[in-house]
């Protein structure tokens, strides 16, 4: 079939084999931090941090920090909003979704202001609009980005199974957890900073709008058709890898843009478990 | 990657160096001393020319001629792999490589210059690539040329060079179709 | 030595103090109630006294029995209610304690889930849903997860809270048993008659302080009082 042959021909590129390795891997990672983020009611995060990252680049620029280190401003700045935004928990003024949106519209407002201002760029929209949809980012791979990736998402893992129970513990109860003398600030803060660093390398891997949809859909997908902690992880995981590698699989045969691609297949994946969720009786 | 983009970028207006394409003067040859300043397609500094890794599975994919041929390409793959072209300049060097895309013509008239390209947009139409080009034989502009916009497919020898200390890309030896 | 003491604490949040010179002690076997006025703090307490909240000012003291080892069945969040977890998952997360810095329960703590969970009658429940569970078996699941936590003390905050009559009656007659068995009980309600029946002390919070025996607290004029406005609004007349 004449789809089929054309994908044989793509996967000589290696820069698409490259993609479909660092979608799997970042994919991967987004859904574990997805389960314990979106159950803390903190689903927005990806997105708040991503634009603090964004705003941090622009405050990079002013400095003269070029990309290849800025990282030294940008990783900083959006781990201290990270443990900021999720360390605190339910006891505070200022509730945790109106706490991100006014980090992360704020951010997003100055980072724009700061590149308009000391910027040099002729294409000013353009570079912001790559950096938030990032849509050929994943495609424009360099080896050392993939090692990095597979680094990173090996220390995600890990970091999940090892802490798993404590994961389950701190997201399901935190006051029982603290009573009982877990050490719920040290975890809170452990899952902010993976948190923040897996937003920050796959943001400039995969683009602002799709780090945000990888971490949530996989996991309400999951959560429509599995009913313990430990099922709805492992398929939120499943739904996650196989939605990213149809999504680039799809944009490009069709030609469209990757991020997006990878969405609309995880918004349709989620209604899909919602009416067999439905169809199985647990709705 | 970052760095390439900004500078990538940046030069939304392609305007590269040509040499002898125009005939504005007599046929001159206008290599490498025509100051350009704004929107050359530049090749990061840390793309090397002269010292390619070799790599175990080649970054170039080819067609059974050999060629090139990013014109059979979805448009992702198609600006995916020219900016994979502009950031491993050196595993294309010497390579023949069709594309399609839009005309772009710049007028350099202080020096009496004018420069050719071929522009891709990306997916989200926010961005745009491309590579100058520089024709085979004698062609007068404006006379053998398309209207800017035009769709043309040109293929050509890649052939990065360098002026004033950066690096640019070019397709040398090019034929033209529209 | 006590279990508990508190020596003229003064609890609060954010630095705000709402009640002052809290005194009572806990021995080792007591029931204790926490009874007062909607509003007046009692939860603040409970959570002071576990750790949650900083004390404003004065003093409380563990036992060395005690300090590590306290159970707790807080009030349910909107979260949990909707939360995808297993039954055994949920109870199996009050051996926490025990584990350290251990990633995986042994079997050892597996057994005492199992074990605690029989108890409770929710081991036939263990891989359903906690969200498709019914109210009063929510609160048997999470009694069960802070059984695997303790076997010394419990602090129960407001248990029977949205539970129908019958339910109400049968978790305060499973409590009364863990008290006989010798778990030391601290529960807060704002159900007066219960306390009346089945607490053997009481501390009242509100505009005015007690701490004593329940015979005391029927006796005294803050007990008489609080007994007649609440068993009105039980009542029905307000």
């Amino acid at each position: 079939m004449e789809i089929f042959n054309k994908l044989a021909y793509y996967m000589q590129f290696p820069f698409v084999r490259y993609a479909l390795i660092v979608g799997v891997l970042i994919s991967v990672c987004a859904s574990l931090l997805g389960v314990t983020l979106v159950l803390k009611r903190f689903s927005y995060i990806g997105d708040g941090l991503s634009h603090v990252a964004f705003g941090a680049m622009s405050i990079a620029g002013v400095f003269g920090l070029t990309n290849d280190n800025n990282m030294v401003v940008i990783l900083p700045i959006t781990v201290v909003c990270a443990v900021f935004l999720l360390r605190a928990g339910q006891n505070r003024k200022i509730k945790g979704d109106a706490m991100i949106a006014m980090i992360s519209v704020g951010a997003l407002a100055l980072g724009y202001l700061l590149m308009n201002l000391f910027t040099t760029s002729s294409n000013l929209s353009g570079d912001v609009c790559s950096t938030l949809f990032g849509s050929t980012s994943i495609l424009t791979l360099k080896k050392g980005e993939v090692y990095l990736s597979v680094v990173l998402s090996i220390l995600v893992v890990i970091f999940f199974v090892v802490f798993y129970n404590k994961i389950f513990a701190v997201t399901f109860d935190e006051n029982f957890a603290k009573a009982t003398g877990t050490k719920v600030n040290v975890y809170n803060t452990l899952i902010a900073v993976v948190t923040a660093v897996i937003i920050v390398l796959a943001m400039n891997l995969v683009g602002s709008l799709l780090i945000s949809a990888l971490i949530i859909f996989p996991t309400l997908s999951a959560m429509r058709l599995f009913k313990s902690f430990k099922s709805v992880t492992i398929c939120s995981v499943i739904i996650s890898v196989f939605c990213a590698l149809t999504g680039i699989l799809i944009s490009i045969l069709a030609g469209t843009p990757v991020g997006s691609t990878i969405v609309a297949v995880d918004a349709f994946a989620f209604f899909a478990c919602l009416i067999a969720g439905k169809v199985g009786g647990r709705g | 990657m970052k760095r390439l983009k900004r500078v990538l970028i940046a030069g939304l207006v392609l305007v590269l160096a040509g040499c002898g394409v125009s005939h504005i003067t007599e046929d001159g040859v206008v290599q490498n001393n025509t100051s350009n300043t704004s929107g050359k397609q530049l090749i990061p500094d840390d793309a090397p020319l002269d010292d390619p890794e070799p790599e175990e599975d080649s970054y170039v994919v080819t067609n059974e001629d050999g060629i090139v041929d990013i014109t059979v390409l979805s448009p992702t793959m198609v600006y995916a792999q020219v900016l994979n072209i502009l950031m491993y300049p050196e595993e294309y060097v010497g390579r023949t490589v069709k594309m399609n895309g839009e005309f772009s013509v710049y007028e350099d008239t202080a020096n009496n210059v004018v420069y050719f390209a071929c522009i891709i947009k990306d997916a989200t139409a926010c961005c745009a690539q491309g590579i100058e080009f520089k024709l085979e034989g004698d062609h007068v502009y404006p006379d053998d040329f398309p209207a800017a916009g035009t769709n043309v497919t040109v293929t050509g020898v890649f052939e990065p060079y360098e002026e004033n200390g950066n690096l640019y890309a070019c397709l040398v030896g090019s034929a033209m179709e529209y | 030595m006590p279990y508990i003491t508190a020596n003229n604490l003064s609890i609060g949040y954010d630095g705000k103090e709402i009640i002052e010179n809290i005194n009572f002690t806990v021995n080792k076997g007591d029931y204790l109630y926490i009874v007062g006025e909607n509003g007046t703090g009692k939860s603040t307490l409970m959570k002071t006294l576990l750790g949650l909240i900083p004390a404003i000012g004065g003093k409380m003291e563990f036992s060395p029995e005690v300090k590590n080892e306290i159970g707790y069945l807080p009030q349910q969040t909107e979260v949990q209610k909707d939360f995808p977890a297993s039954v055994e998952e949920i109870v199996l997360s009050g051996c926490q304690r025990r584990m350290g810095f251990l990633p995986f329960y042994t079997k050892a703590e597996k057994a005492i889930a199992y074990e605690n969970m029989d108890y409770l009658h929710v081991l036939e429940l263990k891989n359903k849903c906690y969200r498709e569970l019914s109210g009063g078996q929510q609160q048997r699941v999470l009694l069960a997860r802070a059984l695997c936590a303790t076997k010394k003390i419990l602090l129960l905050d407001e248990p029977v809270t949205g539970l129908d009559p019958k339910v109400t009656i049968e978790m305060y007659e499973l409590i009364k048993r863990l008290n006989d068995e010798g778990i030391t009980i601290i529960m807060i309600s704002h159900d007066v008659k219960a306390a009346v029946k089945y607490a053997d002390h009481i501390l009242h919070i509100g505009s005015k302080l007690f701490f004593g025996t329940k015979d005391e607290y029927l006796n005294s004029k803050v007990g008489k009082n609080f007994l007649a406005m609440e068993g009105d609004e039980q009542d029905g007349n307000i």
